[in-house]
């Protein structure tokens, strides 16, 4: 199957846009690439269906250090572990990631409803995307420590 | 000021919270948690300045709140707050009684500055 890398751009763009101006920390953009298997990096993952004339999702994953700096950041404290708060952080940023590259992909085929965000918590979990339709992964760091953004998106 | 902020993410509200003390120390904040929550607090704290309120929330979105808040002749503004930042959502919002639109992601500066302008500070 043909797979346009290129539809991950609009998400890498939302990821860098979210986290500088509601973490004021910058993530550093790592490899791109097309996902064979069903696992994830992290420890947390927010999830986000993508509706309306195509069918999808998003997933964005970290590990316990990077999904508590990024919400101890976004919040003005600091966490040690995983609790209701940064399961909540998460969740939202999956949904100011997705509602950003929906914004973008307005006025392409790839125009999508945004749904609202779940959590998947515990190391090494796995969430399947949509069979058939390819998912693409942007990696990257924050502060020192990985997480990944997957995109799995095609037109109905 | 009493401003009552709406959305379903405790963490946006603390965010929206945590922006506000910083530019209006005075700033009372009433969270709501959806469109159902938000109807009941706005009837309960007349004596808000402000409210603030997502799009996408479950059981009650934004855009039904802000319309049952019109609906009642409310004065208090209502600014949305939301992800949802295409042009005909923004034309939606107005037309049905928004009185401005931050999109989100937002820094502290510029909520401060669609704030000032719909309360008319300079």
């Amino acid at each position: 199957m043909k797979v346009d890398v290129n539809l991950i751009n609009p998400f890498i763009a939302a990821t860098v846009n979210a986290m500088e101006m509601m973490a004021m920390i910058k993530p550093v953009r790592k490899k791109v690439y097309v996902k064979t298997d069903n696992i994830l990096i992290g420890d947390i993952s927010g999830i986000m269906g993508l509706s309306g004339e195509v069918s999808g999702s998003i997933i964005v994953s970290f590990t316990k250090g990077s999904a508590c700096k990024l919400v101890g950041n976004m919040l003005g404290t600091s966490y040690d572990d995983i609790n209701d708060d940064v399961k909540d952080g998460i969740q939202e940023i999956v949904n100011l990631i997705a509602g950003q590259a929906k914004t973008m992909l307005a006025d392409t085929e790839y125009h999508f409803q945004v749904s609202i965000p779940t959590c998947v918590i515990g190391s090494n979990h796995q969430v399947n995307h949509k069979k058939g339709v390819p998912c693409i992964v942007a990696e990257f760091e924050l502060d020192g420590q990985p997480f990944t953004v997957e995109v799995s998106i095609s037109p109905k | 000021m009493k401003v009552l902020v709406v959305d379903d993410s405790s963490t946006m509200r603390r965010i929206i919270g945590n922006a506000l003390k910083s530019f209006m120390p005075d700033a009372e904040v009433v969270e709501a948690e959806d469109g159902n929550d938000g109807f009941e607090k706005f009837e309960a704290n007349q004596d808000a300045g402000l409210i603030l309120s997502d799009w996408n929330m479950p059981n009650c979105d934004g855009l039904e709140f802000l319309k049952k808040v019109v609906a009642t002749g409310s004065k208090i503004p209502v600014i949305m707050v939301t992800t949802e930042a295409e042009k005909s959502n923004v034309v939606t919002a107005i037309k049905s009684g928004a009185k401005n639109y931050v999109t989100k992601p937002f820094t502290p500066d510029i909520l401060k500055g669609k704030i000032n302008q719909t309360l008319g500070i300079s």
